[in-house]
Parts: structure tokens; sequence; C-alpha cells
């Protein structure tokens, strides 16, 4: 397993260097992409392991050195972080821990007397917003290059040959691949949104502290729950925090609302959270009325002729009974269930919604992720044929595909057409000109009297018939046959590996900033590197065991052609210095 | 592909068949041929829509002097339109197989609500509403006023049918209720009026059953519908409470106020329409001396369905003349309602028979039997004189009459309950008087004396025999099929005890037990965590689910569930519920799982399907018992003691069974199915029970099953679940469960398919 050491350069006010080791699963790679960092937050007197120092939060990583050292002793990207956990008010000390996903932690003390208290909370107030962000995206690249990696042998390879025996250090060689796919993957990473335990609130359970209080443990999960599932919620927090609360009164009341405790009777004080509640009844109605999608569904259209007012026996429960239901606590526990499970559901879909349609936002904020009933029919349609289909009693023909929708069927039948008014043909000039082939094919008749003479027509058969002329493509089959399987692999291997160390050389060009330049130069010497360690053993390999053939002719042209470039690009690059 | 039933040509629109369609087939075929009533019990998902329609289609085209017309009943919307789009699966493959344009004409039929096309009257949201602005707009006073002046509004939609629509019959095909609207509007047609009229001619009506068993629907709708018609009632399980509900009232003060009211307005109306239009009074009078006799001669000739509010002596005399003359009907209607208000002045419960009823009128207030056997009929005619166009705001006063009618027509069968409160709130004076119909036969009566052949069918009739029995008729074949399967796809349980050996039963003395509610609440839990997808449950009623989902809030059970699934609850309000049900489908849809809280007897067990991983488990907790307490259900078990011979408590069983069965039968539909049946309740186990559940169900409980623990349901349904999850091809179905056509004629499934018929 291969142990990488980055070299971070810092282009800021405390210029340090610092040299460390992070090994995680199989590639320790980040691709750090900006090169200087950016200093967030200086803590001065800050104690780790009883030394006093100062403690940096930075861009992407925060960093720890003794006073009067010029090296970071502690340095966790915040990537690396699970969480972090402070001290409870009123301790003596004021401490800020970290802990790692490697399970690891560190602790800082914050010794400045006067402003130990400020500085933890803003250290940690500046922590809590800078690591939900890097949570993701860590991982997300990890796992996204150990995807492509497994899921493709060839790029696999390509690693070992280039990254593993060092030609290129692993972050040049994501450097553009990551890129590109991500571009790719970008549509379906983004649409996988985690979705939200119902139970979260009963995460949330009250302990008792002992001294006729109740507990209750946030976290940022569990907020981000509230949110998502109750956006009413949310926008009362940005409405008061922390304008009129702090974080904590806000939960507070929270959890004291008669809202939070929906099974309690509203005792009718006013509280803030009580307009939540309208709201939440109003998005309950109003998903009621808007009423469902699919009519097989629809209660109230499945009886066809209720009987009339004061007809039936009344041993069914009587209809009029329904609608003075007392409100008791009993149904609005039932009410609140259903509302409470729609918001959840809905707040897995709304994501989503949002990046389809930014005009549907406005249903989905009260938990309804549907079209008008435009489509109705259809649906209706679908849904009854879906309903009485047997799937065993129909012999199947073939597994049912996606029917192909075409905006314009135009593009699919030819490709795209530059469009010139000269040649550009329509479908209609097609259709013609095909029909008006078919219709000559139709007329032709031979003249027999106008054909070529014996001659030609036997040597033309003779020039297309294996061995002919005009058939000589065997030549390479030759080399097949010639070399054996596993020399071929390595050929094979070593192509790849020239044409990717090629793709980068090349993408340097043209050649207009700094980093392009260093890149250049870079990319030059790893050629050279390749064609001293790869290339010429095999060589020598091949011409140990066949002398006539050279094999590796293509690729030496490659070089030399990317050399001829590179020393074409130094002359004029020196011409132009001087 | 094309069967052989027993010499009859059957095409079956498709590749393979289940065996216990053939089976079902050929009962049916015999039930037809023997020009009698049959009783089929098919489990659901097997295909009986499409054998049925199959099977009597063919014999229809084979003797269409036999069988000239199919009338299809079925419950709900839903299942109407899923007949209306296998039918036409049929016909295509008619068509396709004989190559000729067919003849043929088949309809929907629903109520204006589901079939109008006026932009302003769709719109409005009952059916009631509807009905009322439809005959504002239709009736033939208000046309003829339209001819004098323009301005009174008419439909044109209705006037376009009336003008061309009436003689132009409608083009062969077949006819959902979208495509009756569609044609509707491209021809300026009513939809409602022409799809009325057009059944007369019709080879299959599908419509639900109120236009059978309803008196006052059926006498407009169906009355003339061909003798030799086949008729099916679909879902039938329920089709004893249907005929009751549509010959029972129920009246209270506001009915008496409204009542008032009505009359109050009949009689200044006919004191102006006396100032300006005597004429017209005096017409409807020579009309009522010459008496009904129209319909007297229409129902010699038998063409017409009888209708049990018009009793054949009615027919026969002229309108008495005690209430012959407008102002002497409404001072008889005025007496009545005092009648009824002084009855409904009282503190204690009375409950009488109909001859005591009238009795006790006649002492009172001097109203004869006579005179309120024609209150409906006189009513109707006033109505239509008076020109009237809210028919709706009548509702309280038409009701009435019809009750007038009733009580004074039938001295069995009936019962009237006056109660002065409601049992649960004894201080709150809200009196009722019930008349209660107590026997079913009495409104589906006609349905068997005027059709030749009339089929009862549901996944759910056991007992079969019950219902001969109190539906009153004699059928020719009754036979209940079982399911063949290529695997056990369906997993009944009997959960009897918790895991603390406590015995779980909603029976009355233990229903408030904690430790019930708590094993119930464990059994959810448990199966919350093993089962894919949807669970239903059910509850036996609606008090009883909010008491339980109450405790098990408090206990904390519910946010564990949460961890698992979401959770969806009916409520008594229908949009609510079926948002809650959608929400429900769409969290199974998207593979987070949900739980849908419900009650047996509700909509929900009525009407909804559960296929596939919307339902792979059904919990039944506890026995869903009516509420035996009330009077009138009490009445109705001596009624049928004392005229059916069968006992209070196997009538119930059953009902409950039934019930049971309907919840359960939801999970199940089809054999590339599967789900979990899980009965909570220890009293499952007793064979009396267990007997009465369908026997597709029934065969499938092993003695082993029948007394569980939770932990031990929660180890089998792993089992079946993880059994169930294997790739379940048609090859493993083929020969066994499925028949190719050649496997079909073979010698040996010949006499296999006969044993899945178990006739009664």
């Amino acid at each position: 397993m291969p142990k990488e050491s980055l070299t971070i350069k810092i282009y800021s006010s405390t210029v340090v260097d610092s040299k460390y080791t992070v090994s995680c699963y199989l590639f320790s790679t980040f691709a750090m992409a900006a090169s200087s960092e950016e200093v967030l937050l200086v803590v001065k007197r800050v104690r780790q392991k009883k030394q006093d120092g100062t403690l940096y939060l930075m861009a992407e990583r925060i960093a720890w050195g003794p006073d009067g050292k010029d090296r970071f002793t502690v340095s966790h990207l915040y990537a690396d972080i699970r969480c972090q956990k402070i001290s409870p008010d009123g301790k003596a000390k004021i401490q800020l821990q970290l802990v790692l996903h490697t399970g690891d932690s560190t602790t800082f003390h914050f010794a400045n007397e006067a402003s130990a208290q400020r500085d933890r909370d803003s250290t940690k107030d500046l922590l809590q917003q800078l690591l939900p962000k890097f949570k993701k995206k860590a991982n997300k690249e990890l796992e996204e290059k150990n995807r492509m990696l497994q899921e493709d042998p060839v790029l696999f390879q390509l690693y070992k040959d280039l990254v593993v025996s060092q030609v290129i250090s692993a972050e040049e060689f994501w450097a553009n691949r990551l890129s590109l796919n991500s571009m790719d993957h970008s549509l379906p990473s983004s649409k996988q949104e985690v979705g939200i335990s119902a139970a979260f609130l009963a995460d949330i359970r009250p302990q008792t502290d002992g001294c006729n209080g109740l507990r209750y443990n946030l976290t940022s999960d569990i907020i981000e729950s509230i949110f998502r599932t109750y956006p009413a919620v949310k926008e009362k927090y940005a409405e008061n925090v922390p304008h009129n609360l702090t974080e904590k009164e806000f939960w507070t009341r929270f959890f004291q609302s008669h809202y939070f405790h929906r099974d309690r009777i509203s005792t009718g004080l006013q509280d803030l959270f009580s307009e939540c509640a309208k709201q939440d009844e109003k998005g309950l109605r109003s998903m009621v009325i808007q009423g469902v999608k699919n009519p097989l569904l629809n209660m109230l259209c499945l009886e066809d002729k209720p009987l009339d007012e004061g007809y039936g026996s009344a041993m069914a429960p009587s209809t009029s009974n329904g609608t003075k239901v007392k409100e008791n606590s009993n149904s609005a526990i039932i009410k609140r269930f259903n509302h409470h499970s729609a918001m959840v559901l809905a707040a897995g879909l709304r994501r989503q919604d949002a990046v389809n349609d930014q005009a549907s936002e406005t249903s989905s904020m009260d938990g309804n992720s549907r079209d008008s009933d435009f489509f109705q029919p259809p649906i209706k349609k679908v849904k009854l044929q879906e309903a009485i289909e047997y799937e065993d009693l129909t012999r199947k023909i073939g597994q049912k595909m996606l029917s192909l929708n075409l905006k314009k069927s135009d593009r699919y039948s030819h490709g795209p057409v530059p469009m010139q008014s000269q040649n550009y043909t329509t479908t209609q000039d097609i259709i013609n000109s095909v029909s008006y082939i078919q219709h000559e094919m139709a007329c032709y008749k031979p003249s027999l009297t106008q054909v070529i003479s014996s001659n030609s027509a036997s040597s033309a058969i003779a020039a297309l018939s294996t061995g002919g002329i005009l058939m000589q493509a065997g030549a390479q089959q030759a080399i097949n046959h010639m070399v054996p399987s596993d020399e071929q692999a390595e050929l094979k291997h070593l192509y790849m590996a020239a044409g990717e160390l090629l793709r980068h050389f090349w993408s340097c060009f043209p050649v207009n900033t700094p980093f392009l330049e260093e890149k250049l130069v870079k990319m030059r010497s790893n050629l050279d590197k390749f064609q001293l360690t790869k290339l010429r053993p095999f060589q020598e390999k091949v011409q140990r065991q066949y002398l006539s053939t050279n094999l590796t002719g293509h690729i030496e042209e490659m070089l030399q052609t990317a050399y001829n470039k590179f020393h074409a690009w130094q002359n004029h690059h020196m011409l132009r210095k001087t | 592909m094309k069967l052989n039933i027993e010499g009859l040509l059957v095409y079956f629109p498709y590749d393979y068949i289940y065996p216990e369609q053939y089976s079902y087939m050929l009962e049916l075929k015999r039930t037809l041929d023997a020009k009698g009533h049959g009783v089929l019990e098919m489990p659901s998902g097997t295909g009986k829509t499409v054998s049925l329609l199959s099977l009597i289609i063919a014999y229809h085209r084979a003797y269409p002097l036999e069988v000239t017309k199919l009338i299809y009943c079925s419950r709900t919307v839903p299942e109407i339109e899923k007949v209306v789009e296998e039918l036409k699966k049929l016909m295509e493959y008619y068509a396709k197989e004989t190559g000729e344009e067919s003849n043929f004409l088949a309809l929907a039929l629903s109520s204006r609500k589901n079939l109008c096309v006026h932009p302003e009257v769709s719109s409005l949201r009952t059916g009631k509403e509807v009905d009322s602005k439809c005959h504002c707009l239709t009736a033939s006073y208000v046309r003829a006023q339209h001819q004098g002046n323009a301005n009174v509004p008419t439909c044109s939609f209705y006037e376009g049918f009336e003008a061309v629509g009436r003689q132009i019959p409608i083009p062969p095909g077949i006819y959902s209720l979208d495509d009756l609207k569609a044609y509707g509007r491209r021809n300026g047609w009513c939809p409602y009026y022409l799809a009325r009229h057009s059944i007369l001619h019709a080879n299959v009506v599908v419509y639900s059953y109120h236009y059978l068993l309803d008196p006052k629907i059926a006498d407009l709708v169906s009355k003339e519908l061909a003798k030799k018609s086949v008729v099916v009632f679909d879902e039938a399980h329920n089709i004893d409470s249907v005929c009751i509900d549509a010959m029972s009232v129920n009246i209270n003060r506001r009915t008496l106020d409204r009542s008032q009211a009505n009359v109050e307005t009949l009689q200044s109306t006919i004191h102006k329409i006396k100032e300006t239009d005597a004429a017209k009074l005096k017409e409807e009078y020579r009309r009522l001396v010459e008496g009904l006799k129209d319909a007297s001669v229409a129902r010699e000739t038998d063409i017409y369905l009888s209708n049990p509010v018009l009793p054949d002596e009615i027919l026969q005399e002229a309108v008495p003349g005690s209430i012959r003359t407008a102002e002497h009907f409404v001072g008889f209607m005025k007496r009545f309602l005092e009648y009824l208000k002084s009855r409904l002045r009282i503190q204690h419960v009375v409950q009488e028979s109909t001859p005591q009823f009238l009795k006790d009128i006649f002492e009172k207030v001097c109203i004869d039997r006579k005179p309120l056997r024609f209150c409906a009929e006189r009513l109707r005619s006033l109505l239509r004189t008076l020109e009237i166009t809210e028919i709706a705001d009548f509702s309280a006063i038409t009701l009435i009459s019809n009750f007038a009618t009733l009580v004074s027509t039938y001295s069995k069968g009936f019962t009237i309950i006056i109660e002065p409160f409601e049992d649960k709130t004894p201080t709150i004076a809200n009196p009722v008087l019930h008349f209660s119909c107590m026997d079913p036969s009495i409104a589906i009566k006609p349905v068997f004396e005027r059709f030749q052949s009339v089929i009862i069918t549901s996944g759910t009739l056991s007992p079969l025999d019950i219902y001969p029995r109190i539906l009153d008729f004699r059928p020719v074949t009754m036979a209940s099929f079982t399911m063949t399967l290529a695997r056990t796809c369906l997993c009944p349980l009997i959960v009897g005890r918790g895991n603390d050996q406590v015995a779980i039963s909603s029976k009355f003395e233990t229903r408030e037990d904690f430790a019930v509610i708590r094993n119930y609440g464990n059994l959810l839990l448990e199966l919350s965590a093993v089962v894919p997808d949807g669970i239903v449950a059910f509850f036996t009623s609606y008090v009883y689910m909010e008491n339980i989902v109450a405790s098990w809030y408090e206990q904390g059970i519910l946010e564990n569930v949460q961890r698992n699934k979401l959770i969806f609850i009916e409520t008594p309000d229908a949009a609510e519920t079926s948002m809650a049900l959608e929400k429900y489908q769409e969290a199974c849809e998207n593979g987070r799982g949900a739980i849908l809280l419900s009650v047996a007897r509700g909509k929900v067990s009525e009407g909804i399907d559960f296929v596939h991983h919307y339902g792979r488990c059904v919990i039944m907790f506890g026995v869903p018992y009516v509420y035996t307490q009330s009077r009138i259900l009490k009445a109705r078990l001596e009624y049928m003691r004392d005229q059916f011979q069968i006992r209070e408590n196997d009538f119930l069983t059953f009902d409950a069974m039934r019930h049971a069965a309907q919840c359960m039968g939801r999970a199940i539909r089809g054999k590339t199915d599967y789900g979990l049946m899980i009965f909570a309740d220890k009293r499952y186990a007793r064979a009396d029970k267990r007997g009465k559940l369908p026997r597709w169900i029934q065969e499938h409980i092993s003695d082993g099953s029948l007394n569980l623990t939770i932990d031990e349901t929660v180890q089998l349904s792993k089992h079946f679940l993880r059994q169930m999850a294997q790739p379940f091809n048609m090859e493993d179905q083929l020969g066994l469960s499925l028949l190719t056509l050649d496997q079909l004629q073979s010698e040996d499934m010949l006499q296999k398919i006969a044993q899945i018929a178990h006739q009664i």
C-alpha cells in the first residue's frame, strides 16, 4: 500500500512549511487545487499537551504550532475531523476537542484568561460552519476516486504504472481526470440525497439532568432534519436567530412549545411556534384539497352514488358522526403522524424537485411534490391497465424498453448537421432522395453491352480476394501471431501509460500561465523518466528476442514529437525572456 | 387462446390460463345452461372478472336469443372502470382473432357527477348538487319555458341529445365513462342521458349495485332491461348490507323541520299556481283519477322490473280521494308530520312493528293505511305539476313520503325503533326514528324474479350457504374455488399470545388491557423490522384504533416503529385518508417502506387493493365484530333467527369473518404477488371462526400456526419472506398453477381441475 507525502506550500502571513503524511484507505490523495491557504482565524495562547501555542484556522485545515517555532506540530484537514466537542459551561478549563475519523482526538485548551470563553466560542462557531462542508466533499472525492479505479481496470493499471512507480505524483494523475469525471457524475451524485429518518424527533429523547430539568441533545444532523422536514421552523429560526434569541434559547422554546408536544391540548398561550402549527395545518389542508393523482385511491369518488341523507341503516357508522368529530387529542396525534410522515417523505423529494423545476418550489413547501392534475386521464388509464394486468398470463415479449423520447427526430436520424443553407438537407429531402433511388433501382435495366472487359474484371476480382493488392491488411496480424501475449499486454500498458503522459503534456499547451509552464517542464522530465525506466527496458527485452520488428517505434515517434514541441517552445520562451 | 368449455367456444384474451379460471367458467356455463342463479367464490387475484366476461360474452355470441344482455354490477367506480378496461381487452382479442367488425355495444353507467360534461354543472362538488342543478336545466317544464323565453337557461348537451341523439344509436364499441364523456363532448350530447338511453340496447352494461337494488334509482334506470339478461354482482360479499341500506330510513328532528319547511313551500306554491294556472292542477287531478294504469299495464306485459316501493295493488287503483287534490295532500302530509313529531317527543326507547305503528297512527290522527301507500307517487306527481326545480331542497319531504309508502306496504321485515338519544351521549336529546329493513331479500327479490340468471361472486363469500338463506333465493350452483399455487404465496398466521404469554385478543373484557395493547404494539414493531415495503394493519373500529394509537404514542412504540417505516393512519375524513394513502404508496414506491393503520369495514378495507409491495403484510388486530349493542342489529338478529333459522352468534361471526377475510384479501392480488396474513387474536384459532374463512385462506393455516407468540411469528415471517424473495419464473408455475392450451386439454389435468371447485 503506497504511502505518499504531500508538500503543501502556504503563502500567507505565517509562512510555515509543514510536512505531514496522510494515510487513508488505498489511495491517499487529495487534490490540493489551491496552492495558497487563507488564514481565517488566529487564536493566540492555546495550549496543547501543556504547551502554549497559537491555533490557526485555515481554509482547509486547522493547525497549531507551539510558540517560538515556525512549524505546525498539529495539523488536521477539516475533512479528517469527525466532530468537535466542547467542555461544558462553568468548567474551570475551557477546552475544545477534535475527534478524528480515525478515532484519535486532539484537545486544545484556551488559556487566555480574559477571553478564553470568547475565543473558544468563535473557534467553535467557525468550525461548525466549516466542518459540514468538508465532510461531504472529502468523502465524496475519495469515494469517487476509489470507485473509478475499481470500475475501470484500465485506469487502475495506468495508476499502477504511473503513480505507484512514481513517474508522476497522484495529484497530477487525478488533476484533470477528476474534473472530467465529476462532470459526468455530477447529475446522479447531486440527486442522491440522504433521506431523513422518520424517527428523528424520537432520537432527541430528553434526559433528566438530576435537578428537575430536562436535557435535550441536539446534533447538527437533527437540526438539519428538523429544518428540512419543517420549513416553517427554519423560517422562524432565520427570523429570530440571532437577532432576537440565541440559538440555545430558540431550541429551548422549541422543545417547550405546544408545537413540539402536539398531543398536549393547546393552552392558548401564544408561543413562537403557534404560527408554525397553523402553517402546518394549512399545508395539510392544501394537500388534502389538492386531492390525489391516482384516481383509484380517491376515496371521495369510490362510491358511485352515496345514499341520500336519511337513507341507510345506522348499523354502519353514520357519516354525520364523522363531521362533528371532536378535536380531541387522539385525533390530533393521528393527524400529526400523517402530516409528519408526509413531510418526511416530501423532504426526501424536495431537493430533486428544486433541481427539476424551480417553479414547483411553492408546492413542495407544504409537503407536496406533484404537478397539477392536468395529466389525469393518462394516469388513470395507466393505473387501470396496471390494475387489470396479469403478468403471468401473458406471454412475455422481451423486456419492456423505455420509449425513446425525441425532441427533434431530425437530429436523431441524421445527427447534427452544420447549418449551412447550401448543404442542409431536411428530412423531406432525404425521404425524397431515398424514394428517388428506390425508384431508380426499380427501373434499373442492365445494359449488357456496356460492361467492362473480362480481363479487367478478373484482375479486379483478384485484387479483392485474399492476398490481392487491396486486401493486404495482414501485416499487423503477423505481429499478433509472432509476439507472445504477455509482451503484447505489456506493450498495451506501455501505450496506455505513454498516452496518458502525453495527454498531460499536450494539455499544457498553450502555455500561458506560470503554473502551466512549471507543469510542462515537469511533464517533459516525466516523459524522460518514462522513456528511461519503462520504455528502454522493454525495448531491450524485445530486441533480445525479436531483432527484426520494432515494436516501440510508434511510441518513440510520439515521444519525439513531444520533445520537438518542447524544444521549440523552450527556444521560443528563451527568446522572449531575453 | 380459444377454449372449449363443454362445447362452447370461448375466446380468452391471454396465452395462459389458471386452472381455477377454467373451472370457474365451467361452473358458470352450467349455471347459464340451467337458466338459474349461482353463488361462486373464487380468490381475489385469480382473474375472476376476465373469466366471467369471457364466458358470458361467448355464451351471448353463441346463443344470442338465450342470453341477450350482460348486466355487470360492481361496487365502486374504480371497479367499474376496471371491468370496462378488461372488456376492452377481451373485445380487442375478439377483433384480432375473428377479424370481423363486431356489432357489440358495451358501456358503463354512473351518476351524473361522473358523467356530466356541462362546464358549470360538472364543476360542482357533490353528487347531490350536480343532480339538482342538472334537474334545474333539463326538467321538461324548464325546457317548455325556454321555448317561450330564451333567457331561461337550459343545458345545451341535453338539448342536443333530445334533438338528435335519441334517434341516432351510439355506434358499437366499448365505452368507459371517459369514452362516453368524450363522445358526448364531440357530438354535443349529454353523456349521462345518452348512457341511460343506450343501456336498453347495449350488450353489456356495467354499473353499480344501486342501479338495480335501490328502488328509487332502479325504477328510473333499470326497469326496462330485458328479462333474458345475466346479472352479475361482483364483490358481492356485502350485498345484504346494500339491500338493507337501500330500504332503510332514518328520521330525526332536522328532517322533520326541513320537511315542515318543504310543506310550507308547497302550500304557497299551490296558492300561487291556483291564482295563475288552475287548469294545471285540474289536469293533474284527472290524471290521478285514472291512476297508475300505465305502470300496471307495463308490469303485466313483463316489460318492467318491479319496484318494491311501488306495490302491485297501487297500480290497479286510483290515488285515493283524500289526497287527490293538491291542498288535501299537503294537509295530509302536515298531519303526518305532526304525528311523527309527537312520536319523537319521547324519553325512552320504543320499538314496534309496522302494523303497530299503523294502528297507532290511525288511532291518533286518523290516517289510513291506503293513502299512506300512495304518498311517494303522489308527491312525485305534485312536484312535477308545481314545476319545482330544486328537487334537492325537497329531499326531506321525499324521504318522509318514501317512509310513508314503505311503512304502509310491508308488514314484515321491517322494524321501527325510536331512540331519544344516542347511546354514547345520553344527556343530549337527539331523538331518531329508525325505520329499519331487516330482510335484505325484499330489495333484491325483483332482481331474482325478473332476470334469468343472477351470479353472486366475490373473493370472500364463505360460508356460501348463508347467502341464499339471507337473500331468499335458490341457486343452481354454489361453488368455492381454491387457488392453485406453485409456491405458497400467502402465509396466514394466528398470533395468540405475546412473548410474555399473555393472550392477545380484542374481546371486550381485555381490549383495554395494558398488556394486550403493548403486545399489539410489539407485534407491529417487530414486523416493521422484518417486512419489506408496505404493511397494512386493520383495527376493529375507529375508536379502538384511536385509543391504541394514543397509548402506543405514550409508550413510545410508534417512535420505534418510525425508525423502520413511515406511519400513515386512516381518518374519518375521506379526503385526508386519500392523501395519506397516496403518500403511503409513494413511500412504498421509493423504498422507504410504510405502515398504514386502517379500520376494518372502513373505506380502505373495502375499496383499495394493496398489490405487491404496497402490501407485503396485513395485520388484523382483533376480530372485527360489529357493534353488538345497537338495537337495530339486535332486531335484525332476532328477525334472522325467527325467519331464516340463523343463530345470532353464527351471523355475527360470519359477519366478522367476512370482513376479516376482506381485509386479508387486500394484499394478495395474483399468483406472483405474496403476502403475510397476521390474525392477531387468539379467537381466530377456534374452529367456528377459522371455519368461516374462505377456503383458499383456510387451507394454508397449518395446525402449528394456530397459537403463535410474537417471536415465533417473526421467525416464521422471516422464513416466509426469504423464500418469497427468490426469483419466481413462469416455468415454476407452468403446468401447476398456469396452463397452456395443450396442458389444459390433457386428461389428468381435467381431472385435477374438477377438484378445484368445491361444490356445496
